[in-house]
């Protein structure tokens, strides 16, 4: 029966042709219940449980995902249940007393058990999230494919929640033409409290 | 051993292994000594018509997005020392044989049709010495020898699609091979009969022999391998090896037996050099197997390696870092005890005491946590995460 | 009740499929001018490794990859991509894997970065569910100028990719696609995969794209293929 509701659903979604991303712009933009960024242009976006992926080519070409608020317990980053074999409980969860170190190793198993190669964290330094004292540090993998990538996080543990902005792209071109907008958008982040 | 000397022990290790395949070199004049297959040549490949040649088109792209990966060891030390063995054991088929050593956690080795031979990174783990490293490069030349993925494939080739060959080809040489390639997928596409198995054992055990190993170490090898997997419920599911190997009844009983008709006067282990190729990568693939966050399976395998006691401050730390990720309650502190244990032996990396301090802070010993952090500091100024570790000292004040 | 869910779910991915081709598939082809840069004399093209795998639906349902046809497919594709462009004034030449092995590792990073964009294309120009809002009515895809590397090597102005080949994937993966997407993307539905891209090798631009639909095409025969290649290549710059 389950099988058959999502099998129906996503038949509607089809059929619909149900747009998966919707653009983002203007002055500020709301991201979770508790975090609004200046998007500095035009974006697509998508929302998935406390996640938003934006992107401007694709996911695959570049990633800017927004981790809105994990709690103890919760993976860093949502499947769709509806979706994915693999259970949520398999997926690698963040606990609320972490330390930064633990938080990289934490996004390390967690693209590994996404299926990234050689995933590497590095650099790791304190750093404003936005206006706040977090942290940051620096990613590289290699995608399914063997396509080289490279990223960077930045990250902040708040009332025992987990925020980050994680930005990955092909190491090829597509990581250095945007990095520099996405650094100006992070600095832009504010917790509405 | 002359390469003649290792040919004729091959041929009679592969004839003596199956008398019913001895028809297949039956190409040569009376009182000839028998030749190794001749359809394993690397000249030879299938006729492009054949249903074969699918495979081998198949297996060669496996090989180039393998080759291509990022996952692959070009460790020049260790790939000369796995070569070396391989052509101990295999002789006349050395050259065909292009071996890849892939970084990937757990236990594996496979085959391709076409001579590719894969090693993950996880048995260097569990192999103690050269004759059991032996044991299972010997065990897969044996598949190769008796074509055994190609009867398996061959058969399949016609029930399941190309991409899930392929997907099981690289799913099995530890390449991701996207979410439709499930182990149940892997196994049923490039699995070995008990039969093929028993053949595989046996013609692994001779070549060992022939190579002057000792074939006991296979039994202990497999000794070791089945306490590993000793109430670990994953992995029956997991297990990518035992997906496409399934056991063999009496496997260990088999080998003993074998160990006394075949072994030589002085039979080797080769512990010493074994150690020293994969001393200092031993930390990074155990970091490895942790990463797969199977606890079961990864403290049997630090049990099996505590009593070898290569580096005893290097396992214990693991057993910290194993407590320290799985963060059940009580965790914190099994992790603080295995870590001071660790402290001052041999092996025990500077990053113990950072993992330390971080238990120590969340079981509220600011003070310990500080000086743990302190003491990190001192022994590794340039650490990466200095500024952090700082932050941290301030914030635990 | 429990056979029509059971009919549905073999159903599904044929369901899927007439959404795909019918409803939520934008057409193409992509083309961002209509003539290629002749400012040089001597126009090169580098056909780059064709990606094609020719596999038979069996009775019994299922894909058999076929090594003849698909090499004799690559053949006939190639002499047919030559003809069809030398009747364009424009020459074809075959890719050369470089012999120094960092140029060779950049060349295959700029393959697998092609075949990320050419994903992406397919996935979120083509495919409607997963548009990229930015991209309706738009075609502006690049693989950047580090391709310069590639003109270099190769003596090229522009580069030709023709990827064709059989992928699957179930319906309900297609969502899925976002959440990994970042690690690799897939692609959606259960159709044939076909495409040929042109990139400038001065800019990175991919100047022109078009997806193969999958009733068209027979590249086992020469003038099937010759056929074949002329859809293909509809509306490629002259």
């Amino acid at each position: 029966m389950k099988r058959f509701l999502i099998l129906a659903a996503v038949a509607l979604a089809l059929g619909g042709c149900a747009n998966g991303f919707s653009l983002v712009a203007g002055e500020r933009a709301q991201i979770g219940s508790t975090m609004s960024i200046a998007p500095g242009g035009i974006w697509n976006r998508q929302i998935l449980g406390n996640n938003e992926i934006w992107t401007l080519d694709g996911p695959a070409l570049q990633t800017l995902r927004f981790v809105a608020g994990a709690a103890e317990g919760e993976p860093m980053m949502p499947r769709p249940n509806a979706t994915f074999n693999e259970p949520q409980k398999d997926a690698p969860k963040f606990h609320d007393n972490m330390t930064p170190p633990e938080v990289a190793e934490l996004l390390v198993a967690t693209f590994t058990q996404l299926g990234a190669n050689n995933t590497e964290t590095k650099g790791l330094k304190p750093a404003k999230f936005g206006a706040d004292d977090g942290f940051r540090f620096e990613i590289s993998y290699a995608a399914r494919s063997g396509l080289e990538c490279q990223g960077f996080a930045v990250g902040r543990i708040k009332d025992k929640k987990l925020y980050m902005a994680i930005y990955t792209a092909p190491k090829l071109f597509f990581f250095e033409r945007d990095r520099g907008r996405v650094e100006h958008m992070i600095e832009t982040l504010r917790f509405d409290t | 051993m002359s390469t003649r000397t290792i040919g004729a022990a091959l041929t009679a290790a592969v004839l003596a292994a199956a008398p019913a395949w001895a028809d297949m070199t039956d190409n040569n004049g009376p009182g000839e000594p028998p030749k190794p297959f001749e359809d394993l040549k690397p000249s030879e490949r299938p006729s492009p018509s054949s249903d074969e040649a699918g495979l081998w088109m198949l297996a060669d792209r496996a090989e180039q997005q393998i080759k291509t990966s990022g996952a692959v060891v070009h460790d020049p030390a260790m790939n000369a020392y796995v070569r070396r063995i391989v052509c101990k054991l295999g002789g006349p088929y050395c050259g065909d044989i292009r071996i890849y050593v892939v970084r990937h956690a757990d236990f594996n080795a496979s085959m391709m049709p076409n001579g590719v031979m894969t090693v993950w990174t996880g048995l260097f783990l569990r192999t103690k010495n050269e004759a059991q490293l032996a044991a299972v490069l010997g065990h897969e030349i044996g598949h190769y020898v008796r074509r055994h993925a190609v009867q398996a494939q061959r058969d399949l080739i016609n029930k399941a699609g190309a991409n899930m060959i392929l997907g099981s080809m690289l799913g099995a040489a530890g390449i991701p091979a996207g979410p439709l390639v499930t182990l149940a997928l892997i196994g049923s596409v490039y699995s070995y009969s008990r039969e093929n198995e028993r053949e595989a054992d046996e013609v692994g055990a001779r070549l060992m022999a022939g190579a002057g190993y000792d074939v006991r170490e296979a039994a202990a090898l497999w000794t070791n391998i089945v306490a590993e997997r000793k109430d670990d419920e994953e992995e029956k599911s997991k297990s990518v090896f035992f997906a496409t190997h399934p056991e063999p009844e009496e496997r260990q009983a088999r080998l003993e037996a074998l160990a006394k008709e075949l072994n030589l006067a002085e039979p080797m282990r080769g512990e010493t050099e074994f150690r020293a190729v994969f001393a200092l990568s031993r930390l990074g693939y155990l970091r490895d197997e942790l990463n797969l966050r199977r606890y079961v399976k990864f403290g049997n395998l630090l049990d099996r390696l505590e009593t070898e006691n290569p580096a005893p401050g290097e396992i214990k730390f693991m057993r910290g870092e194993m407590y320290r990720l799985r963060a059940k309650d009580g965790d914190d502190k099994k992790a603080l005890e295995s870590y001071t244990a660790a402290e001052g032996l041999l092996g025990a990396p500077h990053e113990l005491l950072r993992s330390l301090g971080v238990v120590q802070s969340h079981l509220g010993d600011k003070a310990a946590a500080r000086a743990s952090y302190g003491k990190y500091l001192e022994l590794e100024p340039d650490a990466e995460d200095r500024e952090v570790i700082r932050v941290m000292m301030k914030q635990d004040e | 009740m429990v056979r029509f869910a059971a009919a549905l779910k073999r159903a599904a991915p044929v369901v899927a499929l007439a959404f795909l081709i019918a409803g939520c598939a934008t057409q193409g082809p992509f083309a961002t001018a209509e003539k290629l840069d002749r400012r040089a004399a001597d126009l090169r093209v580098v056909l780059m490794p064709p990606d094609i795998t020719l596999s038979e639906l069996t009775v019994g349902g299922v894909q058999e990859v076929n090594a003849e046809w698909t090499a004799a497919a690559k053949t006939y594709a190639q002499q047919a991509l030559q003809t069809f462009l030398q009747q364009r004034n424009t020459q074809l030449v075959a890719y050369k894997e470089p012999e120094n092995a960092d140029a060779a590792h950049m060349h295959e990073q700029l393959i697998k970065l092609h075949e990320a964009v050419g994903n992406s294309i397919l996935v979120h120009q083509y495919f409607q569910p997963l548009q990229l809002p930015t991209k309706k009515d738009k075609f502006n895809w690049t693989l950047g100028d580090e391709v310069q590397a590639l003109g270099r090597d190769e003596g090229a102005d522009y580069a030709l990719f023709v990827h064709i080949t059989d992928s699957y994937s179930s319906p309900g993966r297609v969502a899925a696609q976002i959440l990994g997407a970042f690690i690799g993307v897939g692609i959606p539905g259960g159709v044939q995969v076909g495409y040929a891209s042109l990139v400038d090798l001065r800019t990175g631009e991919v100047i022109w794209f078009n997806r193969l639909a999958r009733a068209s095409g027979d590249l086992r025969k020469p003038d099937a293929a010759r056929a074949t290649i002329d859809v293909l290549m509809s509306k490629f710059p002259s």
